[in-house]
């Protein structure tokens, strides 16, 4: 550990001669990139920076399954300064494989008689996400343009200390704004001209997988003799997201694939003599499950458009996909509303059209966040 | 004469570890409890942040807590957390150290 910090302290002393002296010499600008390149930070163990490790055991018991999931993540976030010793390179991957089984039925969760009651099997799941950017911040902080929004927002503050582009504040005077003279601060230029930092881009693939087994009931017409089938299902899904810089927007792509039975609708099923209805009719499918195959093609854009004071941000969420295999499509454009302060009230509105069922559909939503994760 | 103060950087619900700047350095060596040795010149000095992640947040703090300066008001440990209708947060704060 000694060996590697007496490394870092080299490397940062390294990149520090480079910053303060434009004129680095080729020779040296090489070995300042070899520094550099050998000091990659990689976690320890506990560190606090990580972000998920280790095992976690959950149930979810309800009225229609019971099972419990045993998952394992594991994830390895790494830092780097890039090659001009100007940014640092942030990246973190994350690796999750869980197990999911049936544990009883919803009386008796040690009965394994119960097991039949549900029709979820067990399954498998598997997630790989991988998400990195480069920060070039203190240089977009120090850029020319944002000490022109810095000179704004200061004059704009010198105007009406209280009274922001999009919030109200209380007490600040004209001291309060000559206090960032000559400085640069992006909350400060939020605050007064409604401008978001000039944050990075950002990169980040999703992949996942899931594979698991169903259990279908299902009667023959008119003998009613029971059937129970397992089938499998398979989902596979691959997403690329691009958060563009400025941190106001959100692209992704998704591609899907997915594979699984779903039982037929249950109707009413008699014997051809019906003596006593409730001996001679069930309610139940009539047949075996179908396969369903779906390759979905999906792109989704999410932007946040702004505050207006004293009622909130909104953001709207185009999106689409496509259905390779059944040939059908579904669009949607939710527009949502985050009401200022803790609100439990997020409300919005949504347009959506299904080619398959030929269906347009307006909703209106009340507890639906928009958010910028992934 | 430069002075060395332990830097302690902690976040939640990122997606990366946050990028941290001291001064004009990249600060990317932290030890197993989120800490690092920063260099500082006597004056005003900074330390610039960007982290990603919705919902994020993070947490700065200084080893002898020097006067911060801006933002005004701040208080160490200096704390932001990134808006669930942005992607990431980014700042600077700026702070006397003391010859």
């Amino acid at each position: 550990m000694l060996i590697l910090l007496m490394g870092a302290a080299a490397a940062s002393a390294a990149c520090s001669a480079d910053v303060g002296n434009q004129a680095t010499t080729r020779a040296q600008a090489r070995q300042v990139v070899a520094a550099a390149a050998d000091h990659v930070s990689q976690a320890p163990p506990d560190n606090p920076l990580d972000l998920i490790r280790g095992g976690d055991i959950s149930l979810d018991i309800s009225e229609t399954k019971s099972e419990a999931t045993f998952e394992y993540a594991w994830d390895n976030p790494s830092q780097r300064v890039t090659a001009d010793c100007r940014g640092i390179r942030s990246t973190n991957t994350t690796l999750t494989i869980g197990v999911t089984l049936p544990i009883g039925g919803a009386d008796n969760l040690l009965d394994s008689d119960t097991f039949d009651a549900f029709a979820s099997g067990p399954s498998l799941s598997f997630n790989f996400t991988r998400f990195g950017f480069t920060s070039r911040i203190r240089e977009r902080l120090d850029s020319e343009a944002f000490g022109r929004s810095m000179e704004e927002a200061i004059a704009r503050c010198l105007e009406n200390p209280n009274r922001g582009r999009t919030a109200t504040f209380e007490g600040r005077t004209a001291s309060y704004c000559e206090a960032y003279q000559g400085r640069r601060e992006p909350i400060f230029v939020e605050d007064y001209l409604g401008r978001q930092a000039p944050t990075s881009g950002a990169l980040g693939v999703d992949l996942s997988a899931e594979l698991g087994f169903d259990l279908f009931d299902y009667r023959t017409p008119l003998t009613l003799a029971e059937h129970r089938r397992t089938e499998p299902n398979l989902s596979a899904t691959a997403s690329l997201f691009y958060f563009a810089p400025g941190g106001t927007s959100l692209a992704a792509l998704t591609l899907t694939y997915e594979n699984a039975f779903e039982a037929q609708d249950s109707e009413i099923l008699c014997r051809p003599v019906i003596a006593d209805p409730n001996d001679d009719c069930v309610d139940a499918p009539g047949g075996p499950p179908g396969n369903v195959e779906r390759l979905l093609l999906g792109a989704e854009y999410r932007l946040s458009i702004g505050t207006v004071r004293g009622l909130g941000s909104f953001g709207i969420a185009p999106q689409g996909s496509y259905d390779v295999i059944g040939d059908h499509y579904r669009v949607e454009l939710p527009i949502y509303l985050t009401p200022d302060g803790e609100s439990s009230f997020l409300p919005g509105i949504s347009f959506s059209y299904d080619s398959e069922d030929d269906d347009f559909v307006v909703g209106i939503f009340l507890r639906r966040r928009f958010s910028l994760g992934p | 004469m430069a002075v060395t103060l332990k830097l302690t950087v902690k976040h939640e619900g990122a997606l990366a570890p946050p990028a941290i700047f001291a001064d004009r350095d990249p600060v990317i060596d932290f030890n197993e409890d989120g800490e690092a040795n920063v260099t500082f010149d006597p004056g005003e000095c900074t330390l610039t942040f960007e982290i990603f992640g919705a919902g994020a947040s993070l947490s700065l703090d200084l080893e002898g807590r020097p006067a911060i300066i801006i933002p005004v008001g701040a208080e160490w440990p200096f704390e932001v957390e990134v808006r669930q209708d942005r992607s990431a947060a980014a700042g600077r704060i700026y702070f006397a150290i003391g010859g």
